[in-house]
């Protein structure tokens, strides 16, 4: 049987062809796998036990529990780099490009996949730790309060939010690299690291563009208005859009024009 | 149809494709040859869109392959056989390419079975022999059922077995009318095959055309001539624009003249022959001096 004539690339196409790759990969679904389960475990941990969260200080923010986030955040960085450095560490990205000569589709395609698998397990992940959260009451500021009562509400979402963020971030990062050791090695460096060491050996008028670092918004998106410092949740969500604007914008023009 | 007008690559000061016109002719095997490093490769990615062309063009039935709506389906292309993740199975891998112009899965088991892998699509690709990573690149290049198949050094690093395979697979695709474009650095490989012929060098074309009129165009026949008057032959035959190259005392290389001249020479003169005979170059001689002149890498030849 010859292939029917409808035969032709589409979105759609480019979606599940996206989507097979993601599973036909044992590392990948496995990194991403951890990336929930660490969620998952870690804060599941902290609601039981209820020390930290439910503590004096802790104890009047009814979503700390999100506090664990950026550590499957982290997870799913490392899971966006290596979903697209391995086609380039094994010579497979040119099977993609000559399939999708194009080439933006399939940039597009890999950010939707992720960026949609993300955020359903995310919202799943949330759901249940909330729930986990009513059944331990040991963080007396939630008790009884509904999942979309706003005090509760926009610090799930922005912790949630996080989740897809760091996906598409090291799917981005990794784009640019082409290279899974340097891009993680850069993640760390540049946007883990670098924050926290630089802003000592700068002087005190520059320390301030490390607030603007993905991390230092993303902290910002997280706490959900109670944080207003240095700037609000509005802004913190046009900063990290900014970034990936000008770091997807980066790798496409790069992937698209440049030989591969 | 491949068409290529003017097609030039630059890697920074280096030229891998240098001005290169050539047409491919729709229903024939045509071999891509040049030795190592002439820029085949170069031109086979610029073909499919993975190298971006410094200058000029290629097409495929006047179209870039950028430009095509459903690339696979028009050239299946093989550049290396491990384009290929090797934790991916055989089967997820084609599966993903398939999907990609909404092809149907059945079509996937069917280029296995093509390219006698279905036992083993459901195992990493990475365990996979090289023979088998070949037929794996046959096989994706065969998904979209394309008019036009592109192989790069498809026999390179094969056991005799597999280098049989792939000719008979190619032989029974040109025989369908589709069109075949095989590169190799082995003359002796394409000539068993190919119609036609594109021969570069340094990026350069050498030459193009059929295969008969490469060979009409590599050089004169020559002429082995035994006797035991070499000497006085040689002497009788020069003036008639012909050159003589001497093996040993008795024997003759020339060309230039054809064997009936050099008999009529000889018997005028009363001279001797013990062999009198003309041959034409093999295709791998004609193919040698085409190209020696146009190897990137050439071994220094020690001084006689």
């Amino acid at each position: 049987m010859r292939p029917t004539s409808t035969a032709r690339i589409t979105a759609w196409g480019l979606l599940q062809s996206e989507w097979t790759k993601l599973w036909s990969v044992r590392s990948l679904w496995i990194t991403l796998a951890v990336a929930f389960a660490l969620t998952l475990g870690l804060a599941g941990y902290m609601i039981l036990d209820g020390e930290m969260l439910g503590g004096e200080e802790a104890g009047h923010i009814p979503f700390g529990w999100t506090a664990i986030y950026p550590v499957g955040m982290l997870a799913l960085v490392i899971l966006g780099v290596l979903t697209i450095t391995n086609e380039y560490n094994n010579g497979s990205v040119r099977t993609s490009m000559v399939a999708a000569p194009r080439r933006t589709g399939v940039l597009l395609a890999k950010a939707a996949v992720l960026t949609l698998i993300t955020t359903v397990l995310g919202v799943v992940t949330s759901v249940l730790l909330y729930g986990l959260l009513q059944i331990a009451g040991t963080v007396p500021s939630a008790d009884g309060l509904s999942l979309f009562d706003p005090d509760m509400f926009w610090g799930v979402l922005g912790g949630t939010a996080v989740l897809p963020y760091g996906v598409l971030f090291g799917l981005l990062l990794g784009g640019l690299v082409r290279n899974a050791a340097a891009a993680i090695v850069l993640y760390f460096g540049l946007f883990q690291m670098a924050p926290e060491i630089l802003p000592a050996l700068l002087p005190a008028s520059l320390t301030g563009i490390f607030d603007y670092m993905p991390l230092a918004a993303a902290n910002v998106m997280r706490s959900g208005g109670l944080s207003t410092e240095p700037y609000g949740v509005a802004t913190s969500i046009i900063v990290l859009l900014a970034w990936l604007i000008v770091l997807g914008g980066t790798t496409w023009w790069l992937l698209k024009y440049r030989d591969v | 149809m491949i068409v290529a007008e003017h097609l030039t690559k630059k890697y920074g000061e280096h030229t891998a494709v240098n001005d290169l016109s050539f047409t491919v002719r729709p229903g024939l095997v045509t071999g891509f040859l040049g030795p190592n490093g002439a820029g085949k490769s170069t031109t086979m990615r610029m073909l499919v869109g993975l190298d971006i062309p410094t200058g000029g063009l290629i097409t495929v039935n006047g179209k870039e392959y950028r430009d095509l709506p459903d690339p696979l389906r028009h050239v299946g292309v093989m550049l290396d056989a491990k384009a290929v993740h090797p934790g991916r199975s055989a089967y997820h891998h084609l599966l993903a390419v398939a999907q990609t112009h909404r092809l149907p899965r059945s079509r996937v088991q069917e280029v296995l079975e093509m390219v006698g892998l279905a036992s083993v699509a459901r195992k990493r690709a990475g365990g996979f022999s090289l023979g088998m990573g070949q037929r794996l690149g046959v096989a994706t290049a065969l998904l979209g059922d394309p008019e036009v198949l592109v192989l790069d050094e498809p026999v390179n690093g094969l056991d005799p077995d597999g280098v049989l395979w792939i000719r008979r697979l190619l032989s029974s695709l040109a025989a369908e009318g589709r069109t075949v474009f095989l590169s190799s650095h082995l003359m002796s490989e394409l000539s068993l095959i190919a119609e036609d012929l594109v021969i570069i060098g340094q990026g350069k074309l050498l030459m193009a055309g059929s295969v008969e009129e490469f060979l009409g165009e590599a050089g004169p026949r020559r002429v082995q001539v035994v006797s035991p008057d070499a000497g006085a032959l040689a002497e009788r035959l020069q003036g008639r624009g012909c050159t003589i190259t001497s093996t040993d005392r008795t024997t003759l290389e020339i060309q230039g003249v054809d064997a009936a001249e050099i008999g009529s020479v000889a018997a005028e003169h009363g001279l001797v022959l013990y062999e009198l005979s003309s041959r034409s170059l093999s295709l791998e001689e004609a193919f040698m001096e085409l190209t020696q002149t146009a190897v990137e890498y050439s071994t220094q030849e020690p001084a006689r």
